[in-house]
């Protein structure tokens, strides 16, 4: 009896053990998919094994400054307020970027339009279009995509087509890209802006409008930023948490070649081995301590 | 008209009405119940239910969530049941009609009322952070003890007000005391009622998401909670995740049938133990009036 | 002790001293956990109304209740006005309630009067069974099935509105009503039924006018536990009703209720924030607004009884 108990006891100190060691990840959607590919690879060489949770890029920086996470997915820059609120918590974050993503404009297939400019986007997601026959389509009310304010693609396309104007009230709040994309499938008058990673497996089911004449899927019209609406991809980190050397070890991983093959793999434009140390010189000395 | 005719009519009306409410009820049950049927059940297998997910969550299995679901569950019920059921048979036989007893029933149907995601909150601020017990199956199973709180309340209460005062008065008269007459006339006679509320109880518990969302659900571990301090992966959770936040849509989505025809399976068979009681009790009620 | 003495059968004794201390220790456990449950379902209404009140401190009551615009985030100027995640769940609440409260009588009666034995219980158990079909599942149901049907239907885009939402809590909050309403009307006893009949009514009589209102009390109490749910449904109206912030001017409009509201962003939110006591607010109103509904439901029983 004493023996089983000893075991039991055993078993559970080790799979404790083995859930503390872990490294936790959270945040943004978009990165979700990346940042598992990475975590499952990274586990593959080091063993060492990473929880990755969605949330939302909000979500994840929020849990960052509350100090319930290692490292925040986001698909947006960290905001002064949140900057300040960290501050004022003693928190000290640093930031990485991993690697770009564009935003693609998605429609219905069922819908001629072709391109648009930002101007018309703008128009488009602020309410002031509401037909397609506005913008030189078929006459059928636009159905307003797009993410929820948690959303670090929500807050990019707002700050960079918006000129931070407000959302168009009429436009619906999706709770991933993925549902926006399964979304407009169905819908003929429909709109949305999803990253392209989202756009691997739904070939012929959703149609990619230009913006701009640019394809989002043309990697030089992204990278010399003829293609406006691209962003970094970042994840956040702590001083505190960098401390850890699981967390150390994962951005060497993430930030080399095997690591940008894995962005490039999962959708994303990689910053490339000598371009990520420049982005990142920040961070580069303190991950190589 | 012959009032006799009139009758027979309103009482084919009658019948009408009920089976076809009855027919809207079943069929709509059924309809979703076969879509969901026919596109998971492709995905059950062995290694679907006893292994891990793997390649980003679009292969694998989904063991760790019907793991985690199953102990949230039983946490929840192991907390409810017996707590519901006593604050049932007190309200009903011990306490007093006063203005006291009138606002806790009115509390407690007003907790009814609660959205699930406020549950989480208190969940959230009570027992992950107050009482210092973290993000784990016990906060979690906590949490969703207090959600269905009140149905198993309630259920109770009414069962046993069912029961014809004259059993209570036979059996005092027969020289019982009151705790007696309740175990023994009571509790047998509203025995169906109280378990209709633990088989809703169940049923919700395990499958609610917001509530769980900030106490302790995870998208991605590695490994099964150690013990009820870890963090679990749920199956509403994954379904959920699975199906408006993964990038490769169509691969997951069958996945997310499969899990939730396991989610189904899972609460069949834990309420199938209330469900023969309550058979066994209606029998033992009926026959013996 | 045994359930029921069997003839013959031998009983065990127990002096009855024995049974009345088992008696007094039963009644202190009772009322014990009787207090515990009220501290506990109190102590949750005292956080609620804790985590808002510094919102209401800093915001201030009329805006938030009366704003027609709620953007927490705004670039340009934060709005707190809940009037259009009020409609929302208005909305979805009523238009729910008014597909299952009939159809959940209907069935129940069925249930309980007009069909018997092992079928029946049968019936009764797969749909207990696909009852337990969890939140996330009927709002992904709402997606995919019956929002392009509605859209078909009504013409419209797609069917991300409030109709989508009302038929999808309707379809949570009937297996509550038709469980406890069979319940009840199952408990009424058999004498009553055949009274009524041998007096010379039908048997559709019998239950409109003696049955149903015998079991007028549990029928209700499934009414109460049905709205409750209704009013407090989160991830199925998250996930199906298109989370719009526009004040919805038809059934045909995409829907933002107030619990949505709270699920969405509550997990952004740096907790002490001002949004984050914002959103405690919300579920505070949603608290009022269940508790009136209560006490307007209370009122009506004491009239009828």
């Amino acid at each position: 009896m004493k023996k089983i108990i000893a075991v039991i006891a055993i078993a559970f100190g080790i799979a404790i053990y083995a859930q503390k060691k872990a490294v936790e990840i959270a945040g943004s959607d978009t990165m979700l998919e990346l940042a598992q590919a990475l975590a499952e690879d990274f586990a593959k060489e080091t063993g060492i094994e990473i929880n990755v949770g969605g949330g939302g890029s909000g979500t994840g920086i929020a849990r960052l400054i509350n100090d319930t996470v290692d490292i925040a997915n986001s698909s947006r820059e960290i905001k002064d307020k949140e900057k300040k609120l960290a501050e004022e918590k003693g928190v000290k974050i640093y930031e990485v970027k991993l690697g770009i993503d564009a935003i693609a404009i998605i429609t219905n297939p069922k819908n001629s339009v072709k391109n648009l400019t930002v101007e018309q986007l703008a128009a488009i997601y602020k309410g002031e279009v509401t037909n397609w026959k506005q913008v030189g389509g078929p006459n059928i009310a636009i159905s307003l995509y797009g993410r929820q304010n948690n959303s670090g693609t929500y807050i990019f396309f707002r700050e960079h087509i918006l000129n931070n104007q407000n959302y168009s009230p009429k436009m619906m709040g999706m709770n991933g890209s993925a549902q926006i994309v399964e979304a407009i499938k169905n819908d003929k008058g429909g709109i949305g802006y999803v990253g392209i990673g989202y756009l691997n497996d739904v070939k012929g089911q959703v149609k990619i409008v230009t913006v701009n004449n640019m394809m989002p899927t043309d990697e030089k019209a992204v990278l010399s930023a003829k293609y406006p609406i691209a962003r970094f991809l970042f994840q956040y980190v702590s001083d505190k948490r960098l401390e850890r050397e699981e967390i150390r070890r994962f951005y060497k991983f993430a930030l080399s070649k095997k690591g940008q093959d894995i962005v490039k793999m999962t959708g994303f434009y990689p910053l490339g081995e000598k371009k990520a140390k420049e982005l990142n010189k920040e961070v580069f000395p303190l991950i190589n301590k | 008209m012959h009032i006799i005719n009139k009758k027979i009519i309103i009482e084919k009306i009658g019948i009408i009405l009920v089976s076809l409410s009855t027919l809207i009820v079943i069929s709509s049950l059924i309809i979703i119940f076969y879509d969901i049927l026919v596109k998971g059940i492709d995905k059950i297998s062995f290694e679907f239910l006893f292994t891990f997910p793997k390649k980003n969550m679009t292969e694998g299995g989904i063991y760790p969530a019907i793991i985690g679901t199953l102990y949230v569950t039983i946490v929840s019920v192991i907390f409810s049941v017996p707590f519901g059921i006593t604050a049932g048979i007190y309200l009903s036989e011990y306490s007093k009609e006063n203005k006291f007893t009138t606002l806790i029933r009115t509390t407690i149907k007003n907790l009814a009322g609660i959205p699930s995601i406020v549950y989480g909150l208190f969940g959230l601020g009570i027992f992950v952070t107050g009482m210092k017990i973290g993000e784990s199956v016990l906060s979690a199973g906590l949490t969703l003890g207090l959600l269905v709180l009140p149905v198993i309340i309630t259920t109770t209460e009414e069962a046993l007000k069912r029961v014809p005062e004259s059993y209570r008065d036979a059996s005092i008269g027969l020289g019982a005391t009151k705790w007696q007459t309740i175990k023994k006339v009571l509790i047998p006679s509203a025995g169906p009622g109280i378990m209709t509320g633990i088989i809703l109880s169940i049923g919700r518990a395990a499958g609610e998401t917001a509530p769980i969302l900030f106490t302790g659900a995870a998208f991605y571990l590695h490994t099964l909670p150690g013990s009820i301090f870890d963090k679990f992966m749920a199956l509403p959770y994954h379904i959920f995740a699975l199906s408006t936040q993964h990038a490769q849509l169509s691969k997951v989505r069958p996945i997310a049938y499969g899990a939730t025809l396991i989610l189904i399976f899972l609460v069949f068979m834990l309420s199938s133990i209330a469900f023969f009681l309550r058979l066994k009790l209606r029998k033992i009620s009926e026959g013996n009036l | 002790m045994p359930l029921f003495i069997r003839e013959g059968q031998m009983i065990k004794y127990k002096s009855t001293e024995k049974i009345l201390r088992i008696d007094k220790i039963a009644k202190s456990i009772f009322t014990i956990s009787g207090i515990i449950i009220i501290s506990i379902l109190m102590a949750i209404m005292i956080f609620l109304l804790k985590e808002s009140i510094p919102f209401f401190k800093e915001h201030g009551v009329i805006d938030f209740l009366f704003g027609t615009s709620w953007d927490p985030t705004s670039g340009v100027e934060e709005k707190y006005g809940i009037i259009p995640l009020f409609i929302s769940t208005l909305m979805v609440s009523v238009g729910s309630l008014v597909i299952s409260m009939p159809i959940g009588i209907g069935a129940a009666i069925f249930f309980s009067e007009y069909s018997k034995g092992k079928i029946s219980d049968f019936i009764r158990y797969i749909m207990e069974i696909l009852s337990s079909i969890p939140s996330v599942v009927i709002g992904f149901i709402g997606i995919t099935l019956i929002g392009p049907f509605l859209a078909e239907l009504t013409g419209t885009n797609n069917g991300f509105n409030a109709i989508n939402g009302s038929i999808l809590v309707a379809l949570m909050t009937l297996p509550t009503i038709i469980s406890i309403s069979t319940d009840a009307l199952k408990d009424v006893p058999k004498d009553m039924r055949d009274a009524s009949i041998s007096l010379g009514s039908t048997k559709w009589e019998a239950i409109i006018k003696i049955v149903v209102p015998y079991a007028k009390r549990g029928i209700f109490a499934s009414f109460m536990l049905g709205v409750g749910r209704a009013i407090g449904e989160t991830m199925t109206v998250v996930m199906a009703t298109g989370n719009a912030p526009a004040i919805p001017k038809t059934f045909l409009d995409s829907v933002r209720t107030m619990t949505a509201n709270i699920a969405i962003e509550m997990g952004e939110v740096p907790i002490g924030s001002k949004h984050y006591h914002a959103l405690f607010a919300i579920g505070f109103v949603l608290f009022i607004i269940t508790l009136l509904v209560n006490l307007l439901s209370n009122k009506i029983t004491k009239r009828k009884i």
